[in-house]
This record gives C-alpha cells, sequence and structure tokens, in this order.
C-alpha cells in the first residue's frame, strides 16, 4: 500500500505552490493528505482536511479566525487543531511523514505541529526564516525536524521555488520510503542514556565502552541545553532504563542564566519515571557565557555575576566558560538536592574531589578546588539520608572513576 | 534511475568514523557513489578510511597536518580545513564526481561542513546532519544564506545506536530521494527574471506587483527581507542570475547601521547597481528598527511601537536617524551603474505603518524622503505616489516604476 505524506500549507495563498508539491509526491507514488491551516482567507484549492475541520478540532470557529486581526490569539488554535488531526491521522495509519513550507508565521505553525509527532517519523520543513536568529532554534528545539532553508520565498511558481519544492519533494519522499515509523524501544538490550560534553569526554567514552561490554547500549546526549532536554522527554516516553547523568549542568546554567540553560525540569524526569541514575558534578563547576562580545555590552549576566573578573576559558569566541563561585554553587546544591529527593527509583551521586572536568583539574584554566569544596557537604545536607554521595580522590576523566560510575549504575539496573 | 550520483561525505573520521563509514554503506546500498572527506584535527581511530584523508584537506588550506595537530588556535585551524575542503570539494563538482554534498558532525563539524555547503550553488542538494541544529544561534551559523537541509540528530552522532542508525537512514534516503525526478537547476535567465524584497507588512503590494509581472512575461523571486533572505538575493545578484531588482523593503540597510535584527550586511542595496541592473526601491520597514529587547537603549522603551510577534518589535525610528539613514541610501544607490527608480508612498510605509497606528508619521517619513532627493544624483528619479504601501495605487506605480527602468 502506498505510504501516505500529508502536506501542511496555507491555501488561501499558497494554493499553487501546493498543487506543485502535491504533484511531485504523487508523481514518486505516494499518497498525499493536504491538510490547510490558513487564516487569512477562502482556499483556492480543496482541501483534504479542511481549515473549517482544524478550527473546530481547536476549539473555534474559522469564520471567526479568518475576521479577528489578533494572529496571537488565532495561531494557537490552529495549531492545537492540526495537531490533533494529525495525531488523528497517525493514529489510523494514515500518516508516514509530513511536510510544510513557508515562511516566518507558517514555519512556527507546522513546526509546533510535527513536535508533537515522535521521535522516526519524517518531518520536513522548508522555510524561508530557517535561519534567523530570532527563531531558527525555537523551530527545531529538540525534535528531530528536518529544516530546509529555501533561502528565496515560497510565492509563486518559478524557476528557482519549483527546484526547492521539487528537492523537497525528494527528500521527504526518499525518508518515507525509508522510515518505518516511530522508532519503538528495542527490547534486546537495555538502554542507557548518557549525558556528555566536550570537557566530559574521555570519561564518558570510558563509560560508553564499560556499558556496552556489559551488553548494554548507551546513547549519547550532549548537554548544552538541547539535548539534554531531549534526553528528559525520550525517558517520560519509557524509551530508557538508566540514566549516567554525566553532566547534570543544565540544571546549575538555569539557575545562574548561562548558555547551557535546559529548563526548569531538568534532573527530573528518571526521578518520575523510576529508573536507576548515577549522577556527578560535572559542569557545575562553569557558567557558558559566550560569546565573548558580550563581556563589553553591558550584558545582565555579565555585569550581574561580575563574570569578567573571575577564572575564565575561552576556546574561541562563542564557547567562553566562566567558573562558577563557592556561593554559586552552595544554591546549586540545594537545588539539585530537590530535585532528586523526589526520585522513585534509586539515585547515586559520585564526586571527583581532583577535577568535576578537564578545565577544573590541576592547572586547568577553571581549577579552584577550595570552591569545589563547598559543594558535597552542601548537598549532603539537603539530599533524602537515603541518598549515597560518594567522594572519590581522582579526576573525573579518568578510567577509575569511569569504571566505578559504570559499576555502580549496572548493579542498581540488575538490583532493581 | 537516473545513474549512479557521486556523494561527497563530510566527517570528522577521528571521533565520528563508525557513524560515518555506516552512513557511507548506506548511500552505496541506495545506489550512489559515495566519496569520504575527513576533516579530524586530531589524531585517532577512523584515520586513514576516508578517500581524502585529512592531511590532503589541511595541505589544500595551505597548511598541514602537523601544524594544525600542534597548534592551540582552533578557530584558525577550522578556517584552514574548511578553505581546503572548499577548494577539493570545488574540484570534485568541476569533474562531475560529486553531485550532492552530506555532512554529520556537533558544532566544530557542523560549522566546517556547512561552510564548504555555503560556496556551493543554490540548488545543489547539501544536507547537514547535526547534533547542535537545536542550538539558539547555531542553526543560523550553519545555514547562513545557503539552502542546506539541516537534519537535527537530538542525539550525540556517537555510537551506532538504533536511534542513531535510524536517523542517518533517514538522511541518506532524503539526499537519494532528491536526485529522483527531474532535477531543477535554476538558469541564469537573465533578463526575464526579477528578484522582489518583501515582509510580512508589505505582503500585499509583494503579491500583487508579483501577479502583474507574471502577466507581463516575467518571473518574479521573493526574498524574505529580515536579514538573512535579503543578504541572500544581495549574494544571487552578484551571481548574475537576476535581470533586475525590486527592492520593496531595504530595511536592512539602517539595521545594519545600527546593529539590529534585520542587519542585512554591509552590502545590501550595492550588488544591483555594481551590476548596472535596473532596481526600483521602495520603503516597506524603513521607518521602524528592530532592536532585540537585550539590545534595548535608554529611551526605546518610550518609542512609539509596533509588536509584529513576540519575538520582534518595531520600533518607530528618529527624525535623526531617518535622516542618517536617507544619507546611507543616497551614498549606495549614487554607485549603481544601472537605472534606479525610488517609489515612496506617502500614507505609510507598511501595513504596520498605516493610518490609525501608532507609529503611522507620514510628517516625519518627509524628513527622510527631503534628505534623500537632496543628496542623490539627478539620474535616480524619485515617486511620491498618495497611497499606502498595502493599496493597489502603489503596487500599480512599482509595476508601471519597473517597466520603466527595465526599458
Amino acid at each position: 500500500m502506498a505510504k501516505h505524506i500529508i502536506i501542511l500549507s496555507t491555501l488561501d495563498t499558497k494554493g499553487d505552490e501546493a498543487a506543485y508539491l502535491k504533484q511531485r509526491i504523487e508523481a514518486e507514488g505516494f499518497r498525499v493528505t493536504l491538510l490547510d491551516t490558513a487564516i487569512g482567507g477562502e482556499p483556492s484549492m480543496p482541501a483534504d482536511i479542511s481549515a473549517k475541520a482544524v478550527a473546530e478540532a481547536g476549539g473555534g470557529n474559522i469564520h471567526e479566525i479568518r475576521s479577528s486581526k489578533d494572529t496571537g490569539h488565532v495561531t494557537p488554535i490552529m495549531i492545537k487543531g492540526a495537531t490533533i488531526k494529525v495525531q488523528e491521522l497517525l493514529e489510523k495509519g494514515l500518516l508516514d511523514g509530513i511536510v510544510s513550507f513557508g515562511g516566518a508565521s507558517n514555519t512556527t505553525l507546522a513546526t509546533s505541529v510535527m513536535k508533537a509527532l515522535p521521535f522516526g517519523i519524517p518531518k520536513l520543513m522548508v522555510s524561508s526564516t530557517a535561519s534567523m536568529p530570532a527563531y531558527a532554534a525555537k523551530y527545531i528545539d529538540t525534535k528531530d525536524i528536518t529544516m530546509m532553508h529555501s533561502v528565496v520565498d515560497i510565492s509563486g511558481l518559478n524557476d528557482l521555488t519549483r527546484a526547492v519544492l521539487q528537492r523537497a519533494a525528494g527528500g521527504i519522499c526518499g525518508m518515507v520510503d525509508a522510515s518505518d515509523g516511530a522508532v519503538k524501544p528495542v527490547s534486546e538490550s537495555p538502554l542507557i542514556g548518557l549525558t556528555t560534553f566536550k570537557f566530559a569526554e574521555a570519561c564518558s567514552q570510558h563509560v560508553m565502552d564499560l556499558l556496552s561490554q556489559k551488553g548494554y547500549t548507551v546513547i549519547p546526549f550532549h548537554a548544552q541545553g538541547i539535548g539534554d532536554r531531549a534526553m528528559e522527554e525520550l525517558i517520560d516516553q519509557g524509551l530508557l532504563d538508566g540514566i549516567v547523568d554525566l553532566v547534570p549542568a543544565g540544571v546549575s546554567e538555569h539557575l545562574l542564566g548561562g548558555n547551557r540553560d535546559a529548563g526548569p525540569i531538568r534532573l527530573e524526569a528518571a526521578g518520575r519515571r523510576g529508573i536507576p541514575q548515577v549522577v556527578t558534578p560535572c559542569g557545575f563547576e562553569m557558567i557558558s557565557c559566550g560569546p565573548l562580545g558580550r563581556k563589553d555590552t553591558g550584558d545582565p549576566v555579565w555585569t550581574r555575576r561580575g563574570l569578567a573578573e573571575r577564572k575564565i576559558f575561552i576556546p574561541d569566541e562563542f564557547r567562553v566558560q566562566a567558573r562558577t563561585s563557592a556561593e554559586e554553587l552552595l544554591k546549586v546544591a540545594e537545588v539539585v538536592a530537590q530535585k532528586l529527593n523526589k526520585s522513585k527509583g534509586r539515585v547515586q551521586f559520585f564526586i571527583p574531589t581532583q577535577g568535576w572536568s578537564s578545565l577544573s583539574v590541576k592547572g586547568a584554566d577553571l581549577w579552584e578546588p577550595e570552591s569545589d569544596g563547598v559543594f558535597a557537604p552542601a548537598l549532603r545536607e539537603h539530599l533524602r539520608p537515603d541518598i549515597e554521595v560518594s567522594e572519590l580522590p581522582m579526576e573525573l576523566n579518568t578510567p577509575a572513576f569511569a569504571e566505578t560510575i559504570a559499576e555502580a549504575l549496572d548493579k542498581m539496573i540488575k538490583e532493581a | 534511475m537516473t545513474g549512479v550520483k557521486g556523494v561527497l561525505l563530510i566527517a570528522t573520521m577521528d571521533t565520528k568514523a563508525k557513524e560515518a563509514l555506516y552512513l557511507r554503506d548506506k548511500m552505496k546500498t541506495l545506489g550512489q557513489a559515495p566519496i569520504v572527506m575527513d576533516l579530524s584535527m586530531k589524531r585517532g581511530e577512523g584515520r586513514g578510511l576516508a578517500e581524502i584523508p585529512a592531511y590532503e584537506v589541511a595541505k589544500a588550506g595551505g597548511s598541514t597536518l602537523k601544524q594544525i595537530q600542534n597548534s592551540q588556535d582552533l578557530d584558525h585551524c577550522m578556517k584552514v580545513m574548511t578553505a581546503g575542503a572548499v577548494k577539493i570539494t570545488q574540484r570534485l563538482i568541476r569533474e562531475s564526481r560529486v553531485h550532492g554534498v552530506i555532512g554529520l558532525g556537533g558544532y566544530r563539524g557542523s560549522l566546517m561542513a556547512t561552510g564548504v555547503m555555503h560556496s556551493l550553488p543554490f540548488g545543489f542538494p547539501k544536507i547537514m546532519v547535526s547534533s547542535a541544529a537545536g542550538l539558539p544561534g547555531l542553526s543560523t551559523q550553519f545555514l547562513k544564506t545557503s539552502d542546506i537541509i539541516l537534519f537535527h540528530s537530538v542525539i550525540e552522532i556517537a555510537g551506532l545506536t538504533a536511534l542513531l542508525m535510524n536517523v542517518l537512514d533517514r538522511a541518506a534516503c532524503a539526499l537519494s530521494g532528491m536526485f529522483r525526478g527531474k532535477q531543477v537547476a535554476p538558469r541564469s535567465s537573465g533578463t526575464k527574471t526579477i528578484a522582489m524584497t518583501m515582509l510580512g507588512p508589505c505582503e500585499r503590494c509583494a503579491r500583487r506587483v508579483r501577479v502583474s509581472l507574471e502577466q507581463a512575461g516575467y518571473q518574479v523571486i521573493g526574498f524574505h527581507a529580515a536579514g538573512i533572505g535579503d543578504r541572500a538575493m544581495e549574494d544571487m545578484v552578484t551571481d548574475g542570475l537576476f535581470g533586475a531588482v525590486i527592492d520593496l523593503a531595504p530595511g536592512g540597510v539602517g539595521e545594519h547601521l545600527y546593529g539590529f535584527m534585520r542587519d542585512a550586511g554591509p552590502n545590501r542595496l550595492e550588488s544591483a547597481g555594481k551590476m548596472g541592473i535596473p532596481q526600483v526601491i521602495s520603503t516597506c520597514g524603513v521607518n521602524h528598527i528592530t532592536p532585540s529587547k537585550s539590545k534595548y537603549k535608554p529611551g526605546y522603551g518610550e518609542r512609539r511601537k509596533y509588536d509584529l510577534d513576540r519575538f520582534r518589535t518595531w520600533l518607530r525610528m528618529s527624525p535623526r536617524e531617518l535622516k542618517e539613514v536617507a544619507g546611507v541610501f543616497a551614498r549606495k544607490l549614487n554607485n549603481s551603474t544601472g537605472p534606479v527608480k525610488v517609489v515612496i508612498p506617502l500614507a505609510g510605509w507598511s501595513s504596520v505603518d498605516s493610518p490609525g497606528k501608532p507609529t503611522y508619521d507620514p510628517k516625519e517619513d518627509a524628513l527622510f524622503i527631503q534628505a534623500l532627493k537632496k543628496r542623490l544624483k539627478k539620474e535616480v528619479e524619485v515617486l511620491e505616489v498618495d497611497a499606502n504601501m498595502e493599496d493597489l495605487e502603489f503596487a500599480k506605480a512599482v509595476v508601471k516604476a519597473t517597466l520603466e527602468v527595465l526599458r
């Protein structure tokens, strides 16, 4: 049976362009379902799922929506409605991939709908605003969305827009052809989520090797505020069986205003789900505060925290790391403890006292053992007594430390 | 089957060899001919597995791998490797050995691989699988003004797990899908193709102008003038893709002067003049500034404003700024070697800026018009139309002016 590709479009102004995309996809042997999200007016061609039906599913009325001037209010209704319609198609087995095209408004709308679809379903957004600083990251966020920068506006069919739509059709058809739908948890070997970043690379590599040898499959997540947040979502979807939270820095960055901010709910999903976790303080000792230009422009984080006066690591102008103070670490310890105290599963906390990352070992740019030293007592003070805190007199990026945490996780999973 | 296509696969083999080789094998099973190019700057297990090894790339970039490995200046090394990779890629394309490019990497790998993609023409298939695609600020650096497909891997590209293989399969199939069907390479059709900048607040005007000119036998290519699309247009004008430019929304000029969100770089409003092709200029968004909230200076909070959406607020320009920007417009347009007409609506320069709206102020707009007229060379005609930018009458005036400069 032919697979189904959904085209999300605004048929009041983009009818010709949507028809062209539909024709190109059908020429590849796929079925197309055209879903209209236009709030501007009547469609110039019939949709399979009309804007009226979308509005109703979202709890609105298309005539009121069209006469409203308040796009900030009506767009969420259309997003909600389209999300519901798309989920219905997915449940009925009538959605194998989704594609949309447009400028700022439609990219926001369509990527919001795509975000509700599970990992593994091909999602292609063709956007003329893909590269705009204010939006780009928000469009993608933590999802496996494929973003195609159209460069030109998709308005009117001409040599360039046809070239873009032709490639988009090829891209989505190729992906859908290969896809088996949403990725399901593979039961053969338990899946472990591991957070990591540059300054913990040796340790994470070693932990991954050790756990693979023990028969686990380890999925690393980059702890820059997006990857680690994505891990929390996959935990909530029940895809992971254990966690090595090697770099929970998203928590401190959220608290202190750093770039790796992973939002208010980081370090909570594993506990909520009750899966075993080992945690280290890696990354708590630094604040990611690039680009360097912020230093001289009265940037609030730099000014308020006096970052210019601290120890600082500058590998390039974008990624700048300033040292966290003892006082800040006390606050971090308290928040980390609050989060871990809510855990339903087992938790063990390991602190490598001779350096939490490659940046804070003796001789490195952020070495400050007197500040690091305040963390362990504070953490113990706030943590539930049954959560063990172990201090190991070694650096994080050593085989011995990696072995200790890999074994601890293995033991907890086996005993669970 | 359209025949075997050569695909250049760009990766850092010191850390991502397993993943790159998986992707390479997948491409082979799809009937493509992959060539792996290694951009590693450190020693690692996967070196020696690439058809184009890192030392060749370093050499093409004017350095040696030894220098790169021993250097502490990562920024510089990345530039060298990217420059070398660009040279080799251009050669492979000239030799018809490469018809598409796919890259995989984290932050650094993505920066270097997309650096190569930026040097490739519009329409040439390019996919970047990146674990850093979702990071604020980075996807913009990766895409810039190039028609790249950015594929967010969500998980790290480290270890061949089921999730990552799923991502790599999809990416490989997307690229091979792009080869299927007929390839539409943009013709450099010249005179009959017109580039036009636009923004949401002049969308009706843009649509009317486009439809009228299409009826007259032209094709009109739209560019979103928010600092990226309009920059891309300048590049493509320089590449000789267009026969004329209708610049409805050149606000990127003032935004560059003050360093705000729609900043379209120092070359904005210059390429068409340099190429000597006809241009019609209007003023949508020119009388507003769009600083990001973190760049607000004292007094900005009190300015008349319009909230475009959650992220962007248009603030009314001050009279001093209007005059200053008019001076820059005149300087740039005076360098034009082709015909130029400026068409300005007297009842507001966009839908945001129309009678009844908080930022509407035709008296202050007149300061811009006066200053512009005073400084422009006499060959450049300034037409004032007693209408709003979004009125039918104004679109008609733009079309008329365009047909005149094209003559």
